[in-house]
């Protein structure tokens, strides 16, 4: 694996040396190597995860086995991709995007945590796009079909990986500022996203948050509620919170 | 064409969301309506839900409702929570307090929250003394009534009492605590605090007490219903053989379940309790033992205690359901059944 994402980046550099972009490819490298993975989630979502013990103990859990039964039969519902591209363990994954400035996905709700290296390190891995995109380039549907090694890694490798996809976009004409949106880019709607994915096995705890941006307007009286209550639950854990709706 | 069938639907009342699968694909329903959810919306459903459960298989049509009763619940029960939160500033903790505090007047709300809230709180984690003062300088008496039973010595009692009685039954350790548990999971414990609440305060009216035949053990009834109605003198209604339920969710300061029925004439219209300035959530459970009032066991009696006086629609109702008068400071029951 680690000889094919080699052979993948040294393509790039070599391409990037050819077409004059390398000082491009050098930015963009240095931007990767410092970038984090952020996950986007809805506001109630958010909500929830910052109530701690104290709130968890008025609640009733489901058994460990049947609620992971029930939540297999969803996602087994919901598609072949996960299974396609984490097969036996698609539902143990939380998906997140890799981002060079803390902006998420915006499609996937109004909130974005970004999450600390250490947290993830070990059990994160990075794929060149998200995992539709990813099954369709590679056709993982079809009988037999396997995936052209050296485009996931871990994520130690993540700014290896980000050169090797991301070098053919760029050109002579690309300017130094846009590189972070190259790298994640939130579309229209979700199918026009852009961004690399990064699976992460596991639950994301909230310990594991740097800090939270509210990318998105509210349109709710209820979920600006849910934000007040988050923000300050967030504050007394320690953990930033902020409100990029206004510049 | 045929409607396609669920084959498996979950509600998570604090996300305000449901899943099902229909028609072999998975549905994600929340208040804007429904949508196919993403991966992460699955897993966050299952591990930040915070409490998901099975709702068997309903009818598609059904799932809309049920995701709004337990959406209501819940945000009722975080709003009390909320007001007890010292890391949220004082704003917020009225507002939510305020909020609950309208949920509360629909009876399942109010059954709900004071079934999971009515149990001791870790005072090191609830900041209940600036709550309750919060809750009193907003007026809001539903609010104060579950904080102040929480802070209080009502469900150290209630749980001693349980304890005592069980080891008097010959319960062992694990046994008794596990009573005890179940009497907090049951709701007999929430509803007997209510009735213990409300004989503290002098003017407070009404004891209603419903029986839970199912969940509730009936010697355990019949103990705390001597323990609290001792001077109530309460005489047979006449029997009835099924029963129908009235809600009534029009004040704020009352909730009343009428469970009634059959050989007269139910009106289902909500009842309006006016408290005339008595604040008092006075419904309470009760089921009747063979060791209470002289009923027989599983018979359940609904009995409206003294001081009706000052609220003309219970009067009205009373009248109706041929409760004695109520001006008395006795009443009889408004009917009983056989409970199987």
């Amino acid at each position: 694996m680690h000889a094919d994402l080699d052979r993948n980046y040294t393509a790039a550099v070599a391409d990037a040396d050819a077409r004059g972009v390398r000082p491009l490819l050098d930015g963009l490298a240095t931007l990767l190597a410092s970038s984090s993975a952020v996950v986007a989630m809805p506001v109630n979502v958010l909500r929830a995860m910052t109530l701690g013990a104290a709130y968890r103990s008025y609640h009733r859990a489901l058994a460990d086995d049947v609620r992971g039964a029930a939540e297999e039969i969803y996602h087994r519902h919901r598609g072949v991709v996960d299974e396609a591209v984490h097969p036996g363990y698609s539902a143990d994954i939380t998906n997140a995007a890799i981002s060079v400035d803390g902006r998420g996905l915006n499609n996937y709700g109004e909130i974005t945590l970004r999450i600390g290296d250490v947290f993830i390190a070990d059990r994160a891995t990075v794929m060149r796009e998200n995992a539709f995109a990813f099954y369709e380039r590679y056709d993982l549907g079809r009988r037999d079909a396997q995936e052209v090694p050296g485009w996931r890694c871990v994520w130690q490798r993540r700014a290896d990986l980000g050169v090797a996809h991301l070098t053919p976009y760029l050109t002579s004409g690309t300017p130094v500022t846009t590189l972070p949106s190259l790298v994640l880019q939130s579309g229209t709607g979700r199918d026009d996203d852009r961004f690399m994915e990064v699976h992460i096995f596991g639950v994301v705890a909230l310990a594991a948050v740097e800090n939270v941006s509210l990318d998105r307007p509210l349109v709710t009286p209820d979920s600006q509620d849910e934000w007040n209550i988050a923000r300050q639950k967030l504050a007394a854990q320690g953990i930033p919170a902020r409100d990029r709706r206004v510049p | 064409m045929t409607a396609a069938a669920i084959t498996q639907a979950h509600v998570s009342g604090p996300l305000g969301q449901a899943l099902a699968v229909i028609g072999g694909e998975t549905w994600l329903y929340e208040a804007a309506g429904r949508r196919r959810p993403s991966h992460n919306d699955i897993q966050f459903f299952f591990n930040r839900g915070l409490e998901v459960r099975p709702i068997g298989q309903p009818v598609v049509s059904d799932l809309e409702g049920i995701l709004d009763e337990e959406t209501r619940k819940f945000r009722a029960l975080h709003g009390v929570l909320y007001g007890l939160d010292a890391d949220l500033d004082d704003a917020t903790r009225s507002r939510e307090m305020r909020r609950a505090s309208g949920l509360l007047a629909d009876w399942a709300v109010a059954g709900f929250v004071a079934c999971r809230f009515l149990r001791p709180p870790d005072k090191a984690e609830w900041d209940i003394a600036r709550g309750l003062e919060l809750a009193r300088r907003a007026d809001l008496p539903l609010i104060v009534r579950l904080y102040a039973i929480v802070d209080g010595p009502i469900l150290g009692w209630v749980e001693d009492t349980i304890r005592e009685w069980a080891s008097k039954e010959g319960f062992g350790a694990a046994a008794r605590a596990e009573l005890v548990a179940q009497s907090y999971a049951n709701g007999l414990v929430a509803a007997t605090a209510n009735a213990i609440y409300d004989n503290d305060q002098p003017r407070t009216g009404t004891l209603l007490f419903e029986a839970d035949t199912t969940h509730w053990d009936s010697g355990l009834v019949g103990l705390f219903a001597k323990q609290l109605t001792g001077s109530m003198r309460i005489d047979a209604g006449p029997s009835f053989g099924n029963q129908d339920t009235v809600a009534d969710d029009r004040g704020m300061e009352i909730s009343v379940q009428f469970h009634m029925l059959p050989t007269v004439e139910v009106h289902e219209t909500p009842a309006k309790l006016n408290s005339q300035g008595q604040r008092a959530l006075s419904v309470l459970r009760w089921r009747t033992a063979d060791s209470f009032l002289g009923m027989e066991q599983q018979q359940v009696g609904w009995a409206i205690r003294s001081c009706l006086s000052g609220w003309p629609t219970t009067y009205r109702w009373s009248g109706r359901y041929g409760i004695a008068n109520p001006n008395r400071a006795s009443a009889r029951p408004t009917g009983w059944r056989n409970a199987r």
